[in-house]
């Protein structure tokens, strides 16, 4: 039986013709480059240096939404895209040149079309746009500022120890949020410029702040209009090619696509299909303002449920119809794309886009279940596209109808890996616990990856540095030195290494105190790069579509304290090595003293190579694979992970951000285990540790256990994994889990 | 109501109680790989044969065979677990 191997390609889709089509034609394009964006980005900024940052933002926009070119894929029913072509990636000039100019004009380490992984192609005629942005950007962008601005060990610990990363904010923008999509359908984009003038027009000028706040009122109300401008685009193009379509029924598709873009986003959405356009062209906006990856949908099934049942109702809509108009709009959403520079590549293997969209859990006020019709749509949906976008989640809790997680069970039993699912029992206290009020916290969608936040009240960015546990491990045992560079930024508090701790908790120590460094380190990077962002890069459509009800009313953008909540998120990764490791130390050396320090320090400076040692570096490898490891429901080592996790996740609360007491509640740091694929990176700068982990192979994934080291099965995996102290990760929780087929039959 | 059939089969039985099982606990997500390594180990020989290959790599899923080899070899390494 052809499914015990993957129900994927055993099993068929049931697509109408259309979808089919669809998807043919979406995922015929190979990855691209497309140069647009940057270039007429680029024109206006090289005219226009004199206007305020966030208004001069918002012209620039408007001017790409203005020139940047348009189409309408066959047979879709929806209009809207990022860039020249489905798949193709625009490009962020702004942030960072230095990556543009070595890898698309010069070929270092490659070009992207000759990547080994993750290629993109490149139109020769783009290529002298890129050098002319190049020229012009270099010296001038968000990377070169940060160069000037940060301290030089929070530069030595992203760029040479790689102790934290935090390169995507370097070389591009934020995203991580869910827009307010429930406010926006029901308002239209009107309402913002219509509040926006009345705020503007009360402004005393006399208040310090009002300049700032006439700023972004400009902004906000010149970004709503290009949203709008943008719509008559494609109102304009659906008629010209109504005008020439022979197929009748294409020809009557086509005009409504006119009609609706001509109503939506100015005005509020009156059915089902107006509010999917509006949804499509208010997303595609923003992932044209910023790069970011992250830019999430909030939870469908309960901000379309009343267009639906309207629908339904009225007898305009039924489920199949509703089912194909979602198949639809993910396949739209499925055309955007984001190209990074081979190093921050390493850290987003197979082209993600972290377009998050939620299904299920609890309705906010009665707190009771709310699946509905729609969390079944967005289901069928996933199972029937096949393609990585949107992800797919599914909030599950203590009273989630039987029925509803068979049929979730299902679809992850294809193996596209969606939807992942996320339990309300802590994702909630975990909010409350960060300072939701608890209506809000029960409303939460998840955000990127595994983020969880409001829609409409989150500010702040769910993604950050990553922060590499097992190099603050490495570094602990050789008294603060990175055995890879040299580098010593940060001596042990004891003063000792491996060869000289005199007891496990010295060792324990001297690793809380390297990882209390980085996470300091971390702190500067993820505030430096929110400070010069505030002074050049405010986002005026990120602010009045992720949170209009709190940045109209306060006159702010998000990064000067426009949301109601505000934290700053980050990725934790190697908690398995750091709970393995400590353990095999407190085992092997102090517990039932089998090598000394000396020797398994030795061992791992030479990479368990050594055959002149007794006992042989094989031979210490093998002891401390031995070693009990975190997964397998083992107490001892699972309260090492337990521990270390919570006091990275404590010391991150510590630190504020740059919002903090500027009007949003939280306005700190905060914990996730997220990975996306920084394991691998990661793993290549780390040296040998004690949990018997080779030099430069990958670290642990998430708060998963060490692959291949949860021997027990699911149920010790799970219990040991579980021993974490969930509640802490309000920035979300990450853990992968590996089924054969057969076992799902 | 729906076209797709729910299936109640004892493997999707099993592994929703998995589930609650983890969430009773305490835990806070899962996400899950359903693909056995041979046809990881197939779809590395015959790349072509399997483009439309999905997996899950972290918080999002990927085309297998576009990956890198070092991620592919991460997924391929994961432990298979048996319910």
């Amino acid at each position: 039986m052809k499914e015990l191997d993957s129900f994927q390609i055993g099993t068929q889709p049931v697509r109408t013709q259309r979808i089919d089509n669809l998807y043919k034609y979406v995922t015929s394009f190979e990855y691209g480059i497309c140069a647009e964006r940057g270039h007429y980005l680029t024109e206006f900024y090289k005219n226009n240096m004199n206007l305020p940052p966030i208004v001069r933002r918002a012209k620039a926009i408007d001017y790409v939404l203005e020139n940047m070119s348009i189409y309408i894929m066959p047979g879709s029913l929806f209009a809207g895209n990022q860039a020249s072509n489905p798949r193709w990636a625009p490009l962020f000039p702004e942030f960072e040149v230095e990556w543009l100019e070595e890898e698309l004009l010069k070929g270092n380490p490659y070009y992207p079309w000759e990547r080994p992984a993750d290629r993109y192609k490149l139109r020769d005629e783009d290529k002298s746009l890129i050098k002319d942005m190049c020229d012009w950007w270099r010296g001038k962008t968000h990377t070169d500022t940060l160069r000037v601005r940060l301290p030089k060990e929070a530069l030595a610990t992203h760029y040479d120890l790689k102790a934290a990363d935090i390169g995507t904010y370097f070389q591009g923008g934020d995203g991580h949020f869910a827009a307010d999509h429930q406010w926006l359908i029901n308002n239209g984009v009107q309402k913002i410029i219509d509040d926006c003038k009345k705020y503007r027009d009360e402004l005393d000028w006399s208040e310090p702040d009002t300049v700032k706040k006439k700023d972004f009122y400009d902004a906000a109300i010149i970004s709503a209009n290009a949203i709008i401008k943008y719509a008559a685009r494609y109102e304009k193009l659906a008629e010209k090619m109504a005008a020439g379509e022979t197929d009748e029924k294409r020809k009557k598709e086509l005009l409504t696509i006119a009609d609706t873009c001509r109503w939506v986003p100015r005005n509020p959405a009156r059915n089902f299909y107006e509010a999917l356009q509006f949804i499509i062209l208010v997303h595609i906006c923003i992932q044209i303002e910023d790069s970011g990856a992250g830019v999430s949908f909030g939870r469908y099934d309960q901000f379309m449920y009343p267009f639906y049942r309207k629908g339904s109702e009225e007898g305009t809509l039924t489920y199949n119809l509703a089912v194909e108009m979602t198949e639809n709009f993910f396949l739209q959403i499925y055309t955007c794309n984001k190209v990074r520079s081979w190093i921050d590549t390493d850290f987003y293997r197979g082209v993600p886009m972290f377009q998050n969209l939620t299904v299920g859990g609890q309705d906010p006020v009665k707190k009771c279940d709310a699946t509905n019709e729609l969390s079944y749509i967005a289901l069928e949906a996933t199972y029937n596209t096949r393609i990585p976008q949107p992800s797919l989640t599914v909030r599950f809790h203590k009273n989630t109808p039987y029925e509803f997680k068979i049929k979730v069970a299902e679809v992850i039993r294809l193996g596209t890996g969606l939807p992942s699912i996320f339990n309300d029992e802590t994702y909630i206290p975990a909010l409350m616990n960060r300072g939701y009020e608890l209506d809000d916290a029960y409303n939460y969608c998840i955000i990127g990856c595994v983020e969880p936040g409001t829609a409409g009240q989150l500010g702040g960015r769910t993604g950050g540095a990553w922060l590499n546990c097992t190099k603050a491990l490495e570094m602990s045992l050789y008294n603060g030195t990175d055995p890879r560079t040299g580098i010593c930024l940060h001596k042990n508090k004891n003063n000792k290494d491996l060869s000289t701790f005199e007891s496990y908790e010295e060792a324990k120590e001297a690793y809380m105190d390297q990882i209390a460094y980085y996470i300091k380190m971390e702190a500067i990077l993820e505030n430096t790069i929110d400070q010069v962002w505030e002074e050049t890069l405010d986002e005026p459509m990120a602010a009045v579509f992720a949170c209009p009800t709190t940045t109209i009313p306060r006159g702010k953008p998000i990064k000067q304290g426009g949301a109601k909540y505000d934290l700053t998120g980050q990725q934790t990764i190697g908690t398995a090595n750091v709970a393995n490791s400590l353990y095999a130390i407190k085992k092997l050396v102090f517990d039932d003293k089998v090598i000394t320090g000396a020797q398994l320090k030795h061992a791992l400076e030479t990479n368990f190579r050594d055959m002149a040692t007794v006992p042989t570096g094989p031979q210490i490898k093998a002891l401390c694979l031995g070693v009990p490891k975190y997964g397998n429901d083992v107490d001892e080592v699972d309260e090492i992970a337990r521990e270390m996790l919570a006091f990275v996740a404590n010391e991150l609360t510590g630190y504020k951000n740059t919002r903090y007491g500027r009007g949003p509640i939280g306005g700190n740091l905060h914990c996730s285990t997220s990975t996306v694929s920084s394991n691998t990176p990661f793993g290549k700068v780390c040296g040998a540790t004690p949990d018997g982990r080779e030099a430069y192979t990958a670290v642990a994934d998430g708060q998963s256990p060490m692959r291949g080291t949860d021997v027990l099965g699911p149920t010790a995996a799970i219990s040991s994994v579980a021993k974490i102290n969930n509640i802490l990760l309000s920035c979300g929780s990450l853990y992968n889990l590996k089924f054969s087929p057969a076992d799902l039959s | 109501m729906s076209e797709m059939v729910v299936n109640k089969s004892d493997g999707l039985a099993r592994f929703v109680s998995l589930i609650d099982r983890y969430f009773a606990a305490g835990g806070a997500q899962m996400q899950f790989n359903v693909v056995s390594k041979k046809t990881l180990l197939e779809a590395q020989k015959n790349p072509d044969k399997y483009a439309n290959l999905l997996v899950r790599v972290a918080g999002y899923s990927a085309y297998f065979t576009q990956l890198s080899k070092d991620v592919q070899k991460d997924i391929i390494e994961r432990t298979e677990e048996k319910l």
